[in-house]
């Protein structure tokens, strides 16, 4: 019938019957059909099939829940093909929390995945040997770094020797960005600049570390201008999103309580966080580890903490940047941000501060550029035309940088626009003010 | 009148005569001609088969006006100016202007799609008519639509109807939506020198943030008589009207004062009596001094210049009103004999090319008139035409033979 | 209630028109298409194919008769009353991928779309140009111009501008029997009857349109925006009819009572004393040089009516804020209730004060909580109905006052549907609406163009066959 979960489901050795029998009904009640969310998700925009729009996901979950729809390859396929941008939360007049349907959903699917394909080269390497631990990534990335000043990746990007590659090491290969620029760690403590204004800690994440270290470097200074004192506890690690997503929910949630450990919350006025899918992730510990445990308080206590930079800094009240920039920009919403953090307004905000910036609005800045976690190497074909569609509107304006405050995207907009030789810089709403406060 | 093959007419104040009547003609096959004010007669090819003439000018009260709704219902054979008069008393109007007001009727209207100079900004009657009562060729009396202004329910046989030239049935009410008269209204005009001068202006005015109600260009002779006292001997003169609040006109006439101004061009500010003479000039334009033949062609709005330009290459006597929405009648005072038939022959396709369609719509000698040369050739669109007629008009009694 | 009516060699066929990947026929990707945003009815399609040309579409129409199989467009799926629903099953022709924007002609002022794009999308494209697509429905994020063409769409602006039909010049289309025929195009008329105004509308029973040439309309140069705040209902209404009577129409005129103040204010704090009966926001635009006296009137009109408080917007962000009310008040709903559905009738606009009193006692009399927004300028109600699903009693009585305040909107000289259309959901309130003579007309009309009656059977006429289903449910709640 409708509106319940059927009482009699067939049994079978998970706890729950069934995939998705886990996750609260309400949430999937939520939905009300209507359809207003099917434009704003990308998968949708793309293949214009509702089963890869938000409301046909949310059926094919609620169906096979209850028993009603087959958990086939294509129901799997439309699933998988989901970026988890949650643009279709902003979407939804009616308040559904998709997160919260796709994120448990994917995980109880991978948690009953056959043994041999949760064991595959991909998982073991890269996701889990690799994404908690900076150093050990910083070290893999080092060849290729070093390749990469030699001009070798070209050469080998030309003779086809990275074909050679497995192909999704090959787009981990492609997504570098180049040059990589060696820059020392950050220290444990910055002082503010000039009168103090606010205490804060700093998160430097896995990937971005690895691969940024010159926007942290950049988003401390710039919180240095404005008076806020910067502290970077050594005992940090990944957030554990990319483990959620992968559907290893225990080794996420080690992360976190390690996070929520190393964080000294009662000396800071707040937590902050310059990439977007992190902020989002430690936003969200709360509900997605809702475990009673030990811990559970800590990183309740850590999520509401978190801050993203951009949201800490407009609500403090920038300090101006002086040192004019002259360059036409468009800025590129990440969807963790605008979507699973609400954070539109505040990175356009201060971008405008910037002296002589001329900022563009970006046509379908909403929609997901096709990175998403390590969704342009699980769905690459997806992916790629997200970001082929995301650079065809960047060109669109003109613009000649294209800011965007998460790692992924910038990689992801990086990689398409050198495969299509476009010149275009891409870099971080703090590159920017940071260069903007360091000239003026 | 004297157009159409009557045996005899019946003047009927009620639906129930006007049904009945249809009912008896559909059982006996005999045509059925609804006639409001006789002023479009001629429109489209000319029936032929002798049969019974309804004239609905005896329809024609008001049924309700709630003003405050901007709506009004009315019977059709109410005429333009009666509503009129009725609407000013509280302020409002239907925009729709046809010529000879004092007898067109409102069902007249509807059938021929008329409409006049304020089509630019106000639209035409398809976008006023919210609800109807009508008469089928069985003699079936149907409504559609309703009294409120915004409503799905069912089919839209307001705007099927529209434009059907009595063919699918005989309207016997109508629901309008109507709207307050401005503030003010007034008229600026120029005469302009060439055909491309022509589409410039017009180009002009669509770019411009000025949103005039009326958009017309005046060829021919009859620019003497309305504007030569003031700029001698010109050939077009392009009208454009004004209409809003006092403030919204004010800006609207300075800015394209300004803007014509630095065109080098004569403007002429037409305004009060004068400005009444002329609205109503260019609203008279297609039936005034009793013409031999008009034509009416719709464009694309940016090839009007050109139809009128190629019109007036073969047949210089022709007088023109073009309207920035597309629409040009062709009006020719004195009969044209055999040139007729090679110039309409030409204009067709010619219309066609520019986007549009062209058809007869006033011909004083319909002697030897073919379909094609008046309605030009037909379109795969014309086969459902003939689809609803057949399932309106079993029996092909309306009007029949208007479309050839 | 789905047996398969279509054979695999259909199927294969379809497959040999589009291709495989735009085939659906397993039952768990069909099962998102057996309803759209009315829940209620539902059936799954046997196929649904997403072609990408016209004669893509015309093919698939002429294999639909080959094989004697019901067919039925599909857009975006947002109908709110079954428009899309397969009765009978059979091929759902889906035209999603039909989404090029193909001409925009800013001189002649038109564009041309294939149906499959999105409202917005138009908007955005045009965005910088100096035009817009007038028709703006609240679903305008997600439904498709071939869709509004199809339910002639309105919004809150149908007020002065219209709804789809004054905005839709011309169209090409796949006829039922797999013809294809352009009605009007880029000029504004033609000749004969107007079969564009006659076809928008016709929910997807006459044609299935494949482009559409629609009307742009110029910017406005400006905009005032106002929100009153009155004591009563009937001090909201009369300023309604005042600034109406003043000779101003609005751009846009919305009304919203006290239950969605109180819920609106729970949820958003926009500082709306809570015993208001009745807040109004009024928005007009057009030439700039017009707009300061239109405002001065309004602001003094709804004061002289005895507004406590009228609000106005400095600039674009308080612009914005006042519209923000407005267009969350469905979700503000949401945390009124578990559940709730919404009405679409219309009345004359003075009929207002009249038909929002019967309402309160309809709610009444049946116990059900009823909080109303709606699109005032038009009279065109959107009353909500709070209940809780799990209570079948309230469930019931949810029903009948549903039916109860369609009905004393028809006796007030409206209409049961003003923008969501008819579909399968009020197709029985057809025969209180119109004359048996009326629909009989109107049967007629459809068999000029759908004479097999395989397109999209079972909509928006009683006669053709449709079974007289009786409703359980009320419409708009949580979906299966
Ligand atoms: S997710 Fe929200 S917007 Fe999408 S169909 Fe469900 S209720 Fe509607
Ligand atoms: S999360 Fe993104 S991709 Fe997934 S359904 Fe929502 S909008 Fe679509």
């Amino acid at each position: 019938m409708r509106d319940q979960a059927p009482s009699s489901a067939p049994q079978a050795s998970h706890p729950h019957a069934l995939p998705g029998q886990s996750i609260d009904y309400q949430l999937f009640l939520d939905c009300v059909h209507c359809g207003l969310c099917t434009a704003a998700c990308p998968t949708y925009c793309e293949l214009g099939n509702e089963n890869d729009s938000p409301r046909g996901r949310i059926y094919l979950m609620r169906g096979v829940a209850d028993g009603r729809i087959e958990l086939n390859d294509q129901v799997l396929h439309h699933l998988d093909l989901c970026l988890d941008c949650r643009a279709c939360e902003t979407a939804c007049p009616s308040g559904v929390q998709y997160g919260r349907l796709i994120e448990p959903f994917r995980a109880e699917l991978a948690e009953r995945a056959p043994a041999k394909e949760r064991s595959d080269w991909f998982r073991r390497w890269i996701l889990f040997g690799l994404f908690p631990y900076r150093e050990r990534m910083r070290k893999a990335l080092f060849p290729a770094r070093i390749a990469q000043r030699l001009g070798l990746m070209k050469f080998a990007a030309v003779t086809g020797l990275l074909r050679l590659l497995p192909q999704r090491l090959q787009r981990l290969v492609a997504m570098l960005p180049s040059p990589l620029v060696h820059e020392p760690p950050l220290p444990e403590r910055l002082p503010a600049k000039g009168k103090q204004r606010a205490r804060v800690a700093l998160f430097t994440g896995c990937v971005a570390d690895a691969m940024f270290r010159s926007t942290h470097w950049a988003t401390a200074r710039v919180l240095q201008e404005n008076g806020c004192e910067v502290l970077v506890p050594p005992g940090q690690t990944c957030c554990g999103a990319i483990h959620l997503h992968a559907g290893a929910s225990e080794p996420a949630r080690q992360l976190a309580d390690q996070n929520a450990a190393a964080f000294p919350l009662d000396e800071v006025d707040a937590v902050i966080v310059n990439v977007a899918g992190c902020g989002a992730m430690l936003k969200e510990y709360d509900h997605c580890f809702p475990m009673a445990d030990a811990n559970h308080a800590a990183r309740a206590a850590l999520s509401a903490k978190v801050r993203d930079v951009h949201e800490f800094l407009l609500e403090l009240g920038p300090v101006a940047p002086r040192g004019a920039i002259h360059r036409n920009v468009t800025y590129h919403d990440a969807c963790h941000l605008a979507h699973a953090q609400k954070v539109v307004d505040a990175p356009r905000a201060l971008l405008s501060m910037i002296p002589g910036l001329s900022l563009r609005e970006l046509p379908e800045s909403l929609l997901c550029c096709g990175a998403a976690g390590t969704y342009n190497l699980t769905e690459p074909e997806m992916s790629d035309r997200l970001a082929r569609r995301k650079l065809d509107n960047i060109e669109a304006t003109g613009a000649t940088t294209v800011v965007t405050a998460n790692a992924g995207c910038l990689l992801q907009i990086m990689r398409e626009a050198r495969g299509r030789n476009a010149k275009l810089d891409v870099v971080h709403p703090m590159d920017l003010l940071d260069q903007s406060y360091q000239a003026g | 009148m004297s157009l159409l093959p009557l045996t005899k007419t019946n003047t009927s104040d009620d639906e129930a005569d006007v049904c009945a009547a249809i009912a008896e003609a559909s059982a006996a096959r005999t045509p059925v001609y609804a006639i409001g004010g006789g002023t479009s007669l001629s429109f489209g090819c000319l029936p032929s088969e002798a049969g019974l003439g309804v004239r609905t000018t005896s329809l024609a009260k008001l049924i309700d006006y709630p003003a405050r709704d901007m709506t009004i219902t009315v019977q059709a054979g109410m005429t333009y100016a009666e509503l009129s008069r009725l609407l000013a008393q509280e302020n409002q109007r239907l925009p729709i202007d046809p010529p000879q007001a004092e007898q067109a009727t409102i069902g007249g209207i509807l059938a021929t799609n008329t409409s006049g100079p304020r089509r630019y900004g106000c639209g035409t009657l398809r976008d006023y008519l919210i609800g109807l009562s009508a008469v089928d060729g069985r003699g079936t009396l149907f409504h559609a639509g309703g009294r409120v202004v915004k409503n799905v329910a069912g089919y839209d046989f307001c705007r099927l109807l529209i434009g059907s030239l009595g063919s699918l049935a005989v309207v016997t009410q109508a629901t309008i939506k109507v709207i307050p008269i401005p503030e003010r209204s007034l008229m600026l005009a120029c005469a302009l020198r060439s055909a491309n001068e022509m589409e410039t202006m017009l180009a002009d005015l669509v770019a411009s943030p000025i949103m005039p109600s009326a958009v017309q260009v005046l060829c021919g002779k009859s620019v003497q008589k309305v504007f030569a006292d003031r700029w001698g001997d010109v050939r077009a003169v392009l009208a454009v009207g004004l209409e809003g609040t006092q403030a919204e006109v004010e800006w609207m006439r300075t800015s394209l004062e300004s803007r014509w101004g630095q065109k080098r061009l004569a403007i002429e500010r037409v305004e009060n009596e004068r400005g009444e003479a002329v609205w109503r000039h260019l609203s008279e334009f297609p039936a005034a001094d009793d013409p031999a033949l008009v034509l009416k062609a719709v464009l694309m709005p940016s090839r009007v210049a050109d139809f009128c330009d190629l019109v007036h290459s073969l047949a210089p006597e022709a007088e023109l009103l073009a309207d920035g929405r597309g629409h040009v009648f062709v009006k020719f005072l004195a009969p044209l004999d055999d040139a007729a038939g090679l110039l309409i022959r030409h204009l067709h396709p010619a219309a066609i090319q520019l986007g549009g369609r062209l058809a007869v719509v006033h011909n004083a000698e319909p002697q030897g008139w073919t379909r094609q040369m008046i309605w030009g050739g037909r379109t795969e669109a014309d086969d459902f035409v003939d689809a609803i007629r057949r399932q309106f008009d079993p029996h092909n009694i309306l009007n029949p033979g208007r479309w050839g | 209630m789905n047996s398969r009516t279509v054979s695999s060699k259909l199927i294969s066929d379809l497959v040999a028109i589009v291709g495989a990947d735009r085939v659906l026929s397993a039952r768990s990707e069909l099962a998102v298409y057996e309803c759209d945003g009315f829940v209620i009815e539902k059936n799954s399609p046997d196929v649904a194919v997403f072609p990408r040309t016209t004669a893509e579409v015309a093919a698939i129409v002429h294999l639909c008769n080959e094989h004697s199989v019901p067919f039925v467009p599909r857009g975006a799926g947002t109908s709110l009353a079954g428009g899309c629903l397969p009765v009978g099953g059979g091929v759902m022709i889906v035209l999603t991928q039909m989404k090029q924007i193909v001409e925009i002609n800013l001189r002649d002022r038109y564009a041309v779309v294939e149906p499959g794009v999105v409202n917005v999308w138009l908007t955005q494209a045009l965005r910088g140009s100096g035009y817009h697509y007038a028709p703006d429905p609240s679903s305008q994020g997600a439904c498709t111009i071939g869709g509004n063409v199809a339910t002639n769409s309105g919004g809150p602006h149908t007020l002065k501008y219209g709804v789809t039909v004054n905005h839709v010049l011309g169209f090409e289309a796949v006829m039922a029997d797999g013809r294809t025929v352009q009605f009007g195009g880029p000029t504004a008329e033609s000749f004969g009857p107007d079969l564009v105004g006659g076809l928008v509308g016709s929910e997807g029973t006459l044609a299935i349109v494949t482009k559409v040439w629609v009307r742009l309309t110029r910017d406005p140069q400006g905009y005032r925006t106002m929100l009153g705040v009155f004591d009563s209902v009937e001090d909201a209404t009369q300023s309604i009819s005042e600034i109406v009577g003043a000779g101003i129409i609005p751009a846009a005129l919305e009304m919203m009572d006290q239950g969605i103040v109180v819920a609106l204010e729970e949820a958003f704090q926009f500082g709306f004393p809570l015993d208001a009966a009745a807040v109004l926001l009024i928005e007009v635009d057009g030439l700039e040089a017009g707009l300061d006296a239109q405002r001065d009137a309004i602001v003094d009109i709804c004061t002289r009516c005895g507004a406590r408080e009228v609000r106005q917007a400095a600039d674009d962000a308080q612009r914005a804020k006042l519209w923000k009310c407005r267009k969350q008040a469905f979700g503000a709903v949401g945390r009124l209730s578990p559940s709730y559905c919404t009405q679409d009738g219309v009345v004359p606009r003075t009929k207002l004060p009249h038909i929002l009193r019967r309402i309160t006692e309809i709610g009444a009399k049946h116990e059900v909580r009823i909080v109303n927004v709606f699109h005032a300028g038009d009279g065109n109600l959107h009353p909500i109905v709070l209940f809780d699903e799990r209570d079948a009693a309230q469930v019931r009585r949810v029903l009948a006052a549903s039916n109860e305040i369609l009905e004393e909107c028809i006796a007030a000289g409206g209409s049961v549907t003003g923008e969501h259309g008819i579909g399968v959901e009020k197709i029985d309130l057809m025969k209180k609406l119109f004359t048996p003579d009326d629909l009989e007309v109107m049967g007629r009309f459809r068999a000029a163009f759908n004479p097999q009656g395989n397109l999209s059977p079972g909509k928006m006429l009683p006669t053709a066959g449709a079974c007289g289903m009786e409703q359980i449910h009320p419409g708009r709640q949580a979906a299966m």
